[in-house]
């Protein structure tokens, strides 16, 4: 038998899972791939992450983990800091509210739901990005961005989906 | 466990509610914050940036390995498959080369002749450190690459970058292990170059496309596909004569240019000493 102290520990660190895997996602999109242009349209795993877990464990996706992943990605890619920490904030506080609509219901329920949220929180950060410089940005790329991930978000959530036990539903 | 966990939950619960309401709009007010600071080019937003960066380029080297190795089996593959064709063609830029090195060598001696009777002290750039790339981003507003080099390692802001086959860009961001190079084809970059043979002077500006505009061109300039550009020298950042890329194209007003470096392929980099600051880059450790 573990101490008590040990345990809260164990909790405490598998509460952290979700945002060690958001910081990790950053990571890979940043990856030097060599692939012509896939830096422009890489999957918003970041966003996937946040969308995953405020779901299905809001508690350990708090909105402090949701601005730590998106100013990683800010400092990462060299765009706007803050930008994305912001966008991330907003989508995680709307996907909380919105999270009985979702909660329990078949995946293809949960895809659409990332489909929106993903739609919503990319040309978000597309729009606020072409105020922020004073132009407008390719859309193009902005839309391959958003069909990829939406494409690939089946995978991810069937990978976190095995660590859904590990983290501790908080409430 | 669970005994434990929900004495833990019990306690915290009556403060976790408002903490995280507030956590909400305060951090809201922070990302605000970062957006208008950054903006207004503030120190603490770019060193925020940089000590980020520098956590993280342990963690990409690290997982660049495996990627590097793929992407050495596919050069490797595609080069085995082209070999008969790349061997000709070698033996062809060879024969053409050797030519042009008699040359070279003839034009080398009348240089060095003609600088030593005008006292000329050469300016040759030399590079201050070669890197690897261990992150490119894009998304669709940002054009620029990580390199695992730093402050540490004698890199400062400026500094123009270049691979093997021309000029990228320059150093935008120093931490003390990495730094960002913002490339060519970014929005915000503006490099001074000559369009070669008529020496015309530009601004090559990026627009986030593949291929940079030439902007500030003469008016009375003719501008053809085909034509070197090179950078300019002027304002002190770009060492001058560097190759930049070549113009393809000319419609109106708008000349395009096709980069000499391949940019979503690159793999080291060598970072120049900016005229002038070379010698307080090299002092310090």
């Amino acid at each position: 038998m573990r101490s008590g102290v040990m345990q809260q520990i164990d909790a405490g660190s598998r509460q952290m899972i979700p945002l060690a895997l958001g910081l990790g996602g950053v990571l890979v999109m940043c990856m030097p791939y060599g692939l012509p242009h896939l830096a422009r349209v890489m999957p918003a795993l970041g966003l996937m992450t946040v969308y995953y877990w405020a779901i299905r464990r809001p508690a350990a996706m708090p909105p402090v983990a949701a601005f730590v992943i998106g100013l990683w990605q800010d400092a990462l890619t060299g765009g706007p800091l803050g930008l994305m920490a912001l966008i991330f904030l907003l989508l995680r506080g709307f996907i909380v509210t919105q999270r009985p609509v979702f909660v329990g219901k078949a995946f293809l329920v949960d895809w659409w739901g990332l489909a929106l949220v993903s739609s919503a929180g990319l040309a978000g950060g597309w729009a606020l990005a072409g105020v922020y410089f004073g132009t407008v940005f390719e859309i193009r790329d902005l839309i391959v961005q958003i069909l990829l991930t939406v494409a690939l978000y089946p995978v991810l959530a069937r990978l976190f989906h095995h660590l859904l036990r590990a983290v501790p539903d908080g409430n | 466990m669970k005994s434990a966990h929900s004495r833990l939950n019990r306690l915290s619960a009556p403060f976790r509610g408002p903490l995280q309401r507030y956590s909400f709009f305060v951090l809201i007010v922070v990302a605000l914050g970062l957006l208008v600071f950054g903006k207004a080019q503030t120190p603490v937003v770019a060193q925020v940036r940089a000590n980020l960066s520098d956590v993280a380029t342990p963690l990409l080297e690290a997982l660049s390995h495996p990627i590097r190795l793929a992407r050495a089996l596919g050069e490797e593959a595609s080069h085995l498959f082209f070999l008969y064709r790349e061997n000709e063609r070698l033996r062809e830029d060879n024969r053409r080369l050797l030519k042009w090195q008699a040359i070279a060598r003839r034009l080398e001696q009348d240089n060095r002749h003609y600088q030593a009777l005008l006292k000329v002290t050469p300016e040759g750039a030399k590079p201050v450190v070669t890197a690897r790339v261990i992150g490119e981003f894009g998304g669709s507003f940002a054009r620029s690459i990580l390199l695992n080099a730093g402050t540490r390692d004698g890199v400062r802001k400026g500094q123009p970058a270049f691979s093997g086959d021309g000029v990228v860009g320059r150093v935008v961001g120093v931490g003390r292990l990495s730094s960002r190079v913002l490339l060519l084809t970014d929005l915000n970059s503006r490099v001074p170059v000559s369009v070669e043979a008529r020496g015309y002077h530009a601004i090559l500006a990026g627009d986030n496309t593949d291929y940079p505009r030439l902007t500030f061109l003469p008016v009375a300039a003719v501008v053809e596909p085909g034509q070197r550009v090179v950078t300019s020298g002027i304002g002190g950042v770009f060492p001058p004569g560097l190759p930049v890329g070549k113009v393809v194209s000319v419609f109106r007003d708008k000349v395009r240019v096709k980069l000499m470096s391949d940019l979503d392929r690159l793999e080291y980099i060598r970072l120049f000493a900016v005229p002038g600051v070379a010698a307080t880059a090299r002092a310090v450790p």
